[in-house]
């Protein structure tokens, strides 16, 4: 009884193989890059900064445009003279001024885009940790609930083990106090004398040996 | 009867895969699988399984590092650069106008001259800033959208180790919780035994005395 060994259910293979497979998939993340490759996209969404590279995008649009109108002013040399050629400095001056606000709306806008992107992935693990300790939270929850059932049925049966012991003790209190002995190959009804010698009654029944041992393990439950 | 024409089916099934050629190009470690697998889905979900892993092994894994290993690429900027310095330079381009001028007799003076110079030059430094930025610009555009579609992949990778294990992890638990309820049953039954033993050895002590 006490040396039997407890049944147990063993680890199964697939639940071995869905755990290999996702600590694989787990380190191929890390081992291919993907995971640096995140945290890369998110450092570069905060931190790039594209105000200079289109400044000097705009800038050589404004030169493009001056370019032109440098080509039509030298095109009828007679009309030409230094007034002509300041008006275009100034007209180059001021569009790059425009260009260089109008590259940092463009910076602004594309860095939140880019910070967006980022954001959207960061939600994106946000709620994948949301689920896991969703299912985290049940399992224990689960755990909770099995470990109270296999408390209240361990405190039941200890509770039916101390009713079982004191019933078994209460009838044989019963019988003995009745008067019953198992004497002479039976159970049997009779009586205590003042020397403390139990003497068995003629008239009583003697219940056999085999009833006996049935009435015995009646009072175990 | 049934049962030995089944068996016959079988057995004729196992022959017919077994001289079916696989098609040339298909990736090592898929195979067809034998028709006698209906009578085991556990078994063909695992053989399936197990070649899907194979092919995403052996595909898809190397494609993945093919494509982080592009995430800089600098190619079309490097295009752009050697364009400009294998390209037609100013005099060239100055030289190719003037000859095509001398065809019709046109000479030019010393302003025409110059003011063609300055043209040249200027358009060209115009048009090689305009190439780079441009390659800039598409060079940019492309490694953000790889980056952006590679990242897309890693969190997908992320999700599939998280569900797995998600389901490895209930798999676990609930065969605790079982074994954890057998030892609480197994403890009880030996509560119970243990009292209904003493409780007929207490009777018994009582009317054998």
């Amino acid at each position: 009884m006490g040396g039997s060994s407890t049944p147990k259910q063993k680890t199964s293979q697939s639940e071995i193989a869905q755990a290999q497979q996702a600590i694989a998939k787990h380190n191929e993340r890390i081992d291919d890059g993907f995971a640096a490759l995140e945290a890369r996209m998110v450092d570069e969404a905060r931190s790039e900064d594209f105000s200079n590279f289109l400044g000097g995008r705009s800038s050589a649009d404004v030169a493009a445009t001056e370019k032109d109108a440098y080509q039509a002013k030298t095109a009828t040399p007679g009309a030409m003279s230094l007034r002509d050629f300041s008006s275009t400095g100034d007209a180059v001056a001021s569009g790059v001024r425009q260009s260089e606000v109008d590259a940092v709306v463009s910076n602004e806008s594309l860095r939140d885009t880019n910070r967006l992107g980022a954001a959207k992935v960061g939600q994106d693990v946000s709620e994948l940790t949301a689920a896991s300790l969703k299912s985290a939270a049940r399992r224990g929850s689960d755990t909770a609930a099995q470990k109270v059932q296999n408390d209240i049925l361990k405190s039941n049966a200890r509770t039916q083990a101390v009713l079982t012991v004191a019933n078994g003790a209460l009838q044989g209190a019963t019988l003995r106090a009745d008067g019953y002995r198992f004497s002479k190959g039976g159970l049997q009804k009779g009586t205590v004398g003042k020397d403390g010698v139990w003497t068995a009654d003629p008239n009583s029944t003697k219940l056999s040996p085999l009833r006996t041992a049935g009435l015995i393990l009646s009072s175990g439950g | 009867m049934i049962n030995d024409l089944r068996d016959i089916i079988s057995r004729l099934d196992e022959i017919r895969n077994a001289n079916t050629a696989t098609p040339e190009g298909t990736p090592r470690g898929v195979r067809r699988l034998s028709t006698t697998l209906v009578n085991n889905p556990d078994s063909a979900l695992a053989s399936v399984t197990k070649q899907n892993l194979a092919l995403y092994n052996q595909l898809y894994r190397p494609l993945n590092r093919e494509l982080m290993g592009e995430i800089d690429s600098r190619a079309m900027i490097e295009a752009a650069k050697d364009q400009i310095e294998t390209g037609t330079t100013p005099e060239e381009t100055q030289q190719r106008s003037q000859r095509m001028a001398s065809r019709f007799g046109i000479g030019g003076n010393t302003l025409d001259l110059r003011r063609s110079k300055v043209s040249s030059e200027l358009t060209q430094a115009l048009d090689n800033d305009d190439l780079v930025n441009n390659a800039r610009v598409s060079q940019y555009e492309r490694n953000k959208g790889l980056r952006e579609e590679l990242a897309a992949i890693g969190r997908g990778i992320a999700t599939s180790s998280t569900d797995s294990l998600n389901t490895a992890a209930d798999l676990s638990n609930a065969r605790q919780n079982n074994n954890a309820a057998i030892k609480a049953q197994n403890s009880a039954q030996r509560t119970q035994t243990a009292a209904s033993v003493a409780s007929m050895a207490l009777m018994a002590a009582a009317i054998f005395m």
